[in-house]
């Protein structure tokens, strides 16, 4: 066996490069091992003369040598010759001499990937957004001919699974979404109360509290963090299944990922997400009452007086309805993004950052047609 | 002789609740080709684990170069790995980077070469490893199992480490691969004087290339040695292991030769 490293005391010293230029010769002294060989590789790089005849390389006082090291000789062989001088090694023990073949006989280029340019890349991308569409659109009709003899026979529902969702997305997410919806609440009585003080309209806060909570802000903030939470949990979890396999292996057994995977967490969001706004619709009220209480002088029961005569009951039944269309749009984005990770743990991070994003970006969308429709169409 | 590489003393190690190893003893000498074997779950590669410095023992010690790894500074850490490569066996690539980004990734955390040394040795590596120049620019799930392990292989080279831990090489590999593995690790061990700690369950890697083998079970070394004399061993666990259809055949094929 050949043992190339010395003892240990000889490898604290510095790789060294001594140039005999009168002589033609070139002296490597100490360590070249991987750690420290950036001071000579710097020195290959730059203090090179330009010459010509024949050099000598001497490796006797190198202490230790290793694969890296061998490349940096080589290194610095192809710089005298391309310099115009020819290059012979000296001191070269038999055990090193298989290091530096090794070193001198390096692969021949790496074919490079093809570089697409800048017009092709955004050529991808519109196609690709394009075709994006209609992808998320056969996503949805495997999902829905994979679900609906399930959806149709409710005893061959997986509800074990629909009840850990459930739990997850919506029991975990209470104490969340209620706190945030009280602030909300909170904030929203401050800045509208201070307005409607000066007219001393105060409690017509009740009027607007329970029109932009119940309508808008209960469903549109649940569904907000709910996106940023579950939606993004599910394209993370069916992201690392596709990676370890776990998909192929459902596949592989005759259980489609659709049935086993996403409905049961499509189900539970449709039924967690508008529980979720009701929850959040009562905090948000608590906290905007809290203020009309303490600083413009609506009490409580004046408050809870009003709000039934104030606000319609449409206005709450309203905001309840976007909440299970809103689920749909989260629970099947971020399961979507989840499988169209195949290969890269990146992408895992890609698809869950686009999911969020997406999730919340549709649910806007969704709210701002449903404010159109409801609004000026059916004069809800 | 020379000074262990590696040195363990009363180490003991848990996961959970269970204890895996219980007052284990092991040194590993220099340059040695040193096979862990041992029943399914008797912690062999929880043993690998402790000794590439992932796994914090409970108690005990493990020395490596004559270095107690007990108390390390953050330095010196960074400095024992520097000194050792660790292949996984699943080869734990980075999935993101291509192969050759993969094997340039820790020269370019530990060194301050420029790119262009960094790419060269990393090629040499590849070629080392066996690897054709196609397969340095794919991607890990573009590769296939052999390919996967060579440049693991190949990446856990990259630093020109003293002390090579493998996990498991030649495991998923077809005979003809694992025999090739086996060589190649041997070639690369003569090569770059390597001292080489191995799991494996492979019966052919335990006969052919272990120069040591350190049978583990019941929490603790139960026998080492080379195969011949662990197969004459007196502790049954040993002689159970070895004496299965198997280990007897690679063993027979082994005395023929």
């Amino acid at each position: 066996m050949h043992v190339i490293r010395e003892t240990l005391a000889t490898t604290e010293s510095e790789p060294r490069l001594s140039w005999r230029i009168a002589q033609r010769r070139v002296v490597c002294s100490g360590n070249w091992s991987v750690a420290r060989l950036a001071a000579v590789e710097r020195q290959i790089r730059r203090n090179v003369p330009m010459t010509s005849g024949e050099w000598r390389i001497n490796l006797g006082e190198i202490s230790t040598l290793d694969t890296a090291g061998a490349v940096m000789v080589q290194r610095l062989c192809r710089r005298l010759r391309a310099a115009g001088a020819s290059v012979q090694l000296e001191g070269v023990s038999a055990e090193r001499h298989a290091v530096l073949k090794l070193a001198a006989s390096e692969m021949g280029m790496v074919p490079r990937r093809p570089r697409s340019n800048p017009l092709e890349r955004l050529g991808r991308r519109i196609t690709s957004g394009c075709l994006g569409i209609i992808e998320y659109l056969a996503f949805i009709g495997r999902l829905t001919a994979d679900s609906l003899p399930r959806v149709l026979r409710p005893h061959r529902l997986r509800w074990h699974e629909i009840a850990v969702e459930l739990e997850r997305a919506g029991v975990m997410a209470i104490p969340i979404i209620g706190l945030l919806a009280f602030l909300i609440g909170i904030v929203m009585a401050y800045q509208s109360g201070n307005i409607l003080e000066n007219y001393g309209a105060n409690v017509f806060l009740v009027d607007l509290l329970g029109v932009i909570i119940l309508r808008e802000m209960g469903p549109l903030m649940t569904s907000v963090i709910v996106a940023g939470r579950t939606g993004a949990s599910y394209t993370a979890q069916i992201g690392t299944m596709q990676l370890t396999e776990e998909i192929d292996a459902l596949r592989a057994m005759g259980v489609t990922p659709f049935e086993m995977l996403v409905l049961p967490k499509f189900l539970a969001l449709l039924i967690a997400l508008p529980l979720l706004t009701v929850w959040a619709d009562a905090m948000g009220l608590l906290g905007g009452m809290l203020v009309s209480d303490l600083l413009y002088g609506v009490d409580f029961e004046v408050f809870l007086q009003r709000l039934p005569t104030a606000v319609p009951a449409d206005m709450f039944w309203v905001g309840i309805a976007k909440a299970p269309v809103f689920a749909a749009l989260i629970a099947s984005i971020g399961c979507y993004q989840g499988f169209r990770v195949r290969h890269s743990a990146d992408e895992v991070g890609r698809y869950t950052t686009i999911s969020v994003v997406q999730g919340i970006f549709w649910v806007i969308v969704a709210d701002a047609v449903f404010s159109i429709v409801l609004f000026s169409w059916l004069g809800l | 002789m020379a000074a262990p590489a590696i040195r363990i003393r009363n180490l003991v190690t848990r996961l959970g609740d269970r204890t895996v190893h219980n007052e284990l003893n092991l040194d590993i000498q220099t340059g040695c080709l040193t096979a862990i074997a041992g029943s399914s779950g008797s912690g062999k590669t929880v043993l690998l684990r402790a000794m590439a410095l992932l796994l914090p023992p409970v108690a005990g010690t493990i020395e490596l170069f004559g270095q107690s790894t007990t108390t390390l500074s953050r330095s010196a850490e960074r400095g024992l790995r520097g000194r050792m490569g660790v292949m996984f066996q699943h080869g734990a690539l980075f999935t993101g980077m291509t192969v050759l980004d993969n094997v340039a990734f820790p020269l370019l955390e530990h060194t301050a070469l420029p790119r262009s040394a960094v790419y060269e040795i990393a090629r040499i590596k590849l070629r080392l490893a066996g690897l054709a120049p196609e397969a340095a620019t794919l991607y890990p799930s573009e590769l296939s199992g052999g390919m996967t392990k060579r440049a693991a292989l190949a990446r856990s080279l990259a630093l020109d480490p003293e002390l090579l831990f493998l996990d498991e090489p030649t495991a998923g590999l077809d005979p003809v691969g694992a025999t090739a593995f086996d060589e190649l690790i041997v070639h690369l061990r003569d090569l770059l004087g390597l001292t080489v700690i191995l799991v494996t369950h492979d019966p052919v890697s335990l006969w052919e290339i272990a120069d040591e083998i350190a049978f583990i079970g019941e929490g603790r070394v139960l026998a080492s040695g080379p195969a011949r004399t662990l197969a004459q061993s007196a502790e049954p666990a040993v002689r159970c292991y070895f004496g299965g259809t198997r280990m007897q055949r690679a063993g027979a094929s082994w005395d023929q030769e």
